[in-house]
């Protein structure tokens, strides 16, 4: 600290008051106001001022100020003087020659910057500027602008529209997700667990830092490219982490990569409560990997239960489809049974026949006409002696 | 009587059935002759015997594969209880 408040005599601003009366009109007082010169002060008094007030305010011995860098010029010194700016406003800054070589990598040009230090006024010139002691790229804050930004813009696009139907029975799950980790072998063993004939393809990406967002998007395509053993469905996710460590499923690369995909796609990134960018475009959102397993493969139990129930209603199904037709044939077998010709001579009726044909009319003898009459024993020959006819009312 | 090919049981039960109620049907109106109607009678009890048979094994058919995929459940169910 170059100039901390207690470098200041507070006695010595006490004197320069004291001193005053060479500057100030000694008969102001006397004479009553409006006559005369006004109270007045330096220009240096005024800075000196300004200056300890500012030193007296402690929120500005150390704030952050987020902003972006502009005039980053090299000068000769090792040291910065760039200006700090938002839509608005801007501000002075000064970094000096070790802060910028400490931070070298983030302090750029129109770079979106969090800077620390304290603000303290230049007297010489009077300006207030912020003595830098530390530089971030912008963090969470940003993250969480970038995030709603991508959100809304891809929600207006329509990314977050469609939501296929997953495969009831897949046969081959493809999972875009880290080789390292407790996550993979978390799916691995309840896609198994629940559904033993799966198949599963993984497509080993790095999840989080630097090209993660690429590495995924390249397995996503990696799988959607398979031929012959293709995934019915795609796992993409990670386990929790940090708002950063997340990052890559907030990436609109990943996003578009998932709308694309041919397979359908299911998130499982994290714990419970996050939401990614990934969450909202793929055609199912599984808060945990593990959730993952369970959404995309039926369990095992479950189809054998459906299965048992299936079976006792084809058996009873089956069961009074026979019953029916066993009613079926019982009734037609009675009605036979009861049209059984033999029967009919067993009541004690007669089949009368006149050569070759059996006679059911008069019209078909005359008398004289020789006839065989059966019987339900037997039969006999006869002459017919008179025909009548008779009326009957049927 | 040809034994029916397995694939031919039910189209053959129920057409065996409604051959049947043709049968019936031309003895109930007496118009067939004595020796019509013994032959119609004839085949109509040859039906019901065939019928009755198919409808038999259809039934031990059916119980064995009942038998069958039932032990299959069970064995499934124990197979998962284990894990």
């Amino acid at each position: 600290m170059k100039d901390s408040p207690s470098n200041v005599d507070p006695s010595s601003w006490r004197a320069s008051e004291k001193d005053g009366p060479d500057r100030t009109n000694g008969t102001t007082q006397e004479s009553g106001p409006a006559v005369g010169t006004p109270v007045y002060i330096t220009v240096s008094e005024l800075n000196r001022k300004v200056k300890m007030t500012i030193a007296g305010n402690r929120e500005l011995q150390s704030v952050w100020v987020v902003g972006e860098l502009s005039n980053v010029r090299k000068n000769v010194s090792p040291h910065l003087f760039p200006r700090l700016k938002d839509g608005r406003s801007e501000v002075g800054l000064v970094i000096w020659g070790d802060v910028v070589e400490t931070f070298a990598s983030v302090i750029k040009e129109g770079a979106k910057v969090l800077v620390h230090g304290v603000v303290r006024v230049y007297e010489p010139r009077g300006v207030y500027q912020v003595y830098v002691d530390e530089v971030r790229e912008l963090g969470i804050g940003e993250l969480y602008v970038k995030f709603e930004e991508l959100k809304k813009k891809l929600k207006a696009e329509g990314l977050f529209d469609q939501k296929r139907e997953l495969p009831r029975f897949p046969k081959i799950v493809g999972v875009v997700t880290s080789e390292t980790g407790a996550v993979i072998h978390d799916i691995l063993r309840n896609l198994t667990g629940r559904y033993p004939p799966i198949q599963v393809i993984v497509a080993a990406v790095q999840v989080q830092g630097q090209g993660a967002a690429e590495d995924i998007v390249g397995g996503i395509q990696a799988l959607n490219a398979l031929e012959a053993p293709r995934p019915d469905v795609l796992i993409v996710g990670r386990g929790g982490g940090s708002l950063e460590d997340l990052w890559a499923f907030n990436e609109e690369v990943v996003a578009r990569a998932l709308f694309a995909s041919k397979i359908p796609t299911v998130s499982a990134v994290g714990h419970q409560t996050d939401f990614t960018i990934a969450d909202f475009v793929a055609d199912r959102r599984s808060a945990t990997p593990t959730e993952a397993a369970v959404d995309v493969v039926p369990d095992k139990e479950t189809i054998f239960r459906r299965l048992a129930d299936t079976r006792e209603s084809l058996v009873t199904d089956m069961d009074r489809f026979l019953d029916e037709l066993e009613e079926e044939t019982a009734r037609v077998a009675d009605l036979l049974e009861s049209l059984n010709p033999a029967k009919i001579l067993q009541r004690g009726y007669a089949v009368v026949s006149h050569g070759e044909t059996h006679v059911t009319s008069i019209s078909e003898l005359s008398v004289g006409d020789a006839v065989s009459v059966l019987v339900k024993d037997g039969s006999f020959e006869g002459d017919v002696k008179r025909l009548r006819r008779v009326r009957r009312n049927a | 009587m040809p034994k029916a090919s397995k694939t031919e049981d039910r189209s053959s039960i129920e057409a065996t059935l409604e051959r049947l109620e043709e049968i019936t049907e031309r003895l109930s109106t007496g118009e067939a002759t004595l020796e019509q109607a013994e032959r119609l009678y004839e085949e109509g009890m040859n039906l019901v015997k065939r019928c009755r048979g198919q409808l038999k094994s259809a039934r031990s058919r059916i119980q064995k594969l009942n038998r069958l995929t039932g032990e299959l459940d069970s064995f499934k169910y124990t197979e998962g209880d284990r894990e």
